[in-house]
């Protein structure tokens, strides 16, 4: 499913190159579920947004679905996001002006469908399965934040995509509604969705199959 | 298209949410372009009613006129001969005052005009009834005569003014034809006063222009092209008239020069007033932009979003220009009202023209929607021109 060689990416700061990924290699089979934990600052949500399609590498190779994806150009780039990838951010970002129900359509309006009534149905589907059908009208901003992180997973699964990156999803959230969403992303990965998480958390990290520690631009495969 | 009905629909839902904002980008478009349907609609009456002006009186239309001696015919002929084909009518014109009777009516202080066949379609006057001087009255000095319009109906209260008799002074003369009644500018030309062409009867002039009860003419009207350059024919006119002449100068007068002048103030004052709203229109403008920068700014993480969920460049500045732009047609639309408006109170108080047309209207609208399109264009156009993840988290 996802396939990277040599992945590198380095930021410039205040004059200094830092240099984040270093050849970093990780493969991913359908229907995984992986975890990658570290350190702050380790790079890890820089992965992520490479692997999301959110930045581009520096230099290396990034295979999805057997397409090489840092070889494209923004418009197919986008388009990846739009049907490949599904992501969960950790401050779950929401359009504050649109309801609840058109957040999560949000990735139809970049979509090849225009049937509006059969893209408000799926968001409706979705939030009820969320536990959210009671916030249908609510605006993001009236939520809690384990509800919007409900809702950010919902809005990952809209376009039904087969692979989900979350990036710190239960960080800022207590351990009930960390429980909720970590019992969503297992249910998910029942549904043979490939799911990609990065944590701080070793009990959130506990629930996927494999887990891996990004430390000095580098992978090191811990024991699952 | 439905992808543009959705856009709209989010650009309002955009905009209900930020109504401040949207209220101050709707103001600075009204002020630029109710300011520029003002100037339009000034200009635009002022250019009509000059045309129509021009129309009247023809454009290529040179006046002169002796103050006491006598217009030499011969050098009228003269000027016949050099300008040719270029003169296209040559009117002489002369003139008395006198009684006019007819039967019980008695009408005092009639301006009688002598003059030939080509002053109808040189002063541009229309027959009510019967016809005009012909070349037949002048060669055999016919005592025929044509009314106008007033003299007429005070005549010949019933009507019925042509084939009867008119006793002008102590001659007796067949009425041939009646004048409609003038059309006149709606404007004070000053200086140049069209003359009463109502309460007057016209009869023949002699061909050689000596065979009246006086021996020299008053006026003589000259024809050009309407698209002459008058300044140029009028000197040639008087080089030609006044050749060795010694103080014996006529006036001449170009209708169209006249006008010119009338019109200065409005055109001086309207190029003020089309500084003042490109003034006006530049601090809408930016007064949109700003907005818009604005908006971009704080809303960048949404862009992020947007763009982490499939939008593509293309698809965030259609977004962003889509606000803008409503934005801009609103203020457009408003605009024209409140110019409109304006343009009404202003000719009103000043007495001026003003024609709110199709050149005001669409160039007001025009001039809104490219402000409003440039001002959402180029701050979208920058905020999408880097990867998604910059604008998500940098906001």
């Amino acid at each position: 499913m996802i396939r990277t060689a040599g992945l590198q990416k380095a930021y410039r700061q205040a004059e200094r190159e830092v240099r984040v990924l270093e050849g970093l290699d990780l493969e991913i089979r359908r229907g995984e579920f992986v975890a990658i934990m570290g350190s702050s600052g380790a790079g890890k949500s820089t992965l992520l947004q490479l692997l999301g399609c959110l930045d581009v590498p520096d230099a290396g190779e990034y295979w999805l679905d057997d397409r090489e994806v840092s070889k494209l150009g923004p418009d197919n780039l986008a388009e990846v996001r739009n049907r490949s990838i599904g992501f969960v951010f950790q401050s779950a970002h929401f359009v504050d002006y649109l309801d609840l129900v058109d957040n999560v359509a949000l990735p139809a309006e970049y979509g090849p469908s225009t049937d509006v009534d059969q893209h408000r149905a799926r968001a409706i589907e979705l939030l009820q399965r969320v536990g959210l059908g009671h916030r249908l009208d609510h605006r993001p901003s009236e939520l809690s934040g384990g509800e919007r992180q409900r809702a950010a997973v919902a809005r990952a699964m809209f376009a039904r995509p087969r692979l989900i990156l979350a990036d710190e999803p239960t960080g800022n959230l207590d351990e009930e509604n960390t429980r909720q969403l970590v019992e969503l992303f297992a249910d998910l990965h029942e549904e043979g969705i490939t799911i990609l998480l990065v944590t701080h958390d070793s009990d959130v990290a506990a629930i996927a199959d494999r887990c891996y520690r990004l430390r000095g631009g580098r992978l090191e495969n811990l024991a699952a | 298209m439905n992808r543009w009905r959705a856009r709209v629909r989010s650009a309002l839902q955009v905009w209900r949410h930020h109504r401040v904002q949207a209220v101050l980008a709707v103001l600075g478009v009204v002020a630029g372009v109710s300011g520029l349907v003002t100037v339009v609609a000034i200009g635009e009456g002022a250019r009509r009613e000059f045309n129509a002006a021009i129309g009247l009186m023809g454009g290529g239309t040179l006046v002169v006129r002796s103050s006491g001696a006598a217009l030499p015919m011969e050098r009228v002929a003269a000027v016949k001969r050099i300008f040719g084909r270029d003169l296209n009518q040559v009117v002489p014109v002369a003139s008395a005052q006198t009684t006019a009777q007819s039967g019980s009516a008695r009408v005092d202080g009639v301006r009688i005009v002598e003059t030939a066949r080509d002053y109808l379609a040189a002063q541009r006057l229309d027959i009510y009834d019967g016809r005009f001087i012909s070349w037949y009255d002048q060669e055999y000095e016919s005592r025929v005569c044509v009314l106008g319009w007033e003299l007429g109906r005070q005549l010949f209260p019933r009507g019925g003014a042509v084939g009867q008799q008119v006793r002008l002074g102590d001659r007796v003369f067949l009425v041939v034809g009646w004048l409609a009644p003038m059309q006149r500018p709606d404007i004070e030309l000053g200086a140049m006063e069209l003359p009463e062409l109502d309460q007057v009867a016209y009869v023949p002039l002699a061909t050689d222009g000596l065979a009246t009860s006086r021996a020299s003419l008053d006026e003589l009207i000259l024809r050009f092209d309407d698209e002459a350059d008058m300044i140029r024919a009028s000197g040639a006119v008087q080089r030609i008239l006044e050749y060795d002449a010694e103080g014996t100068t006529f006036e001449y007068v170009v209708p169209v020069e006249m006008l010119r002048q009338k019109f200065h103030l409005q055109t001086v004052v309207g190029l003020l007033l089309m500084g003042t709203t490109a003034v006006m229109l530049v601090v809408g403008g930016i007064g949109i932009m700003n907005t818009m920068l604005m908006t971009v700014l704080r809303r960048r993480p949404e862009i992020g979003l947007r763009m982490a969920f499939g939008a593509r460049r293309r698809d965030i500045i259609e977004q962003f220009v889509t606000e803008s732009a409503l934005v801009a047609a609103f203020g457009g639309v408003m605009g024209l009202v409140v110019g409109a408006v304006i343009a009404q109170v202003v000719g009103w108080q000043l007495g001026w023209p003003v024609a709110i047309g199709l050149t005001a209207g669409l160039s007001g609208l025009l001039a809104a929607l490219a402000v409003g399109v440039l001002a959402g264009a180029y701050p979208a156009i920058q905020a999408a021109a880097v990867q998604p993840i910059r604008t998500l988290n940098h906001g």
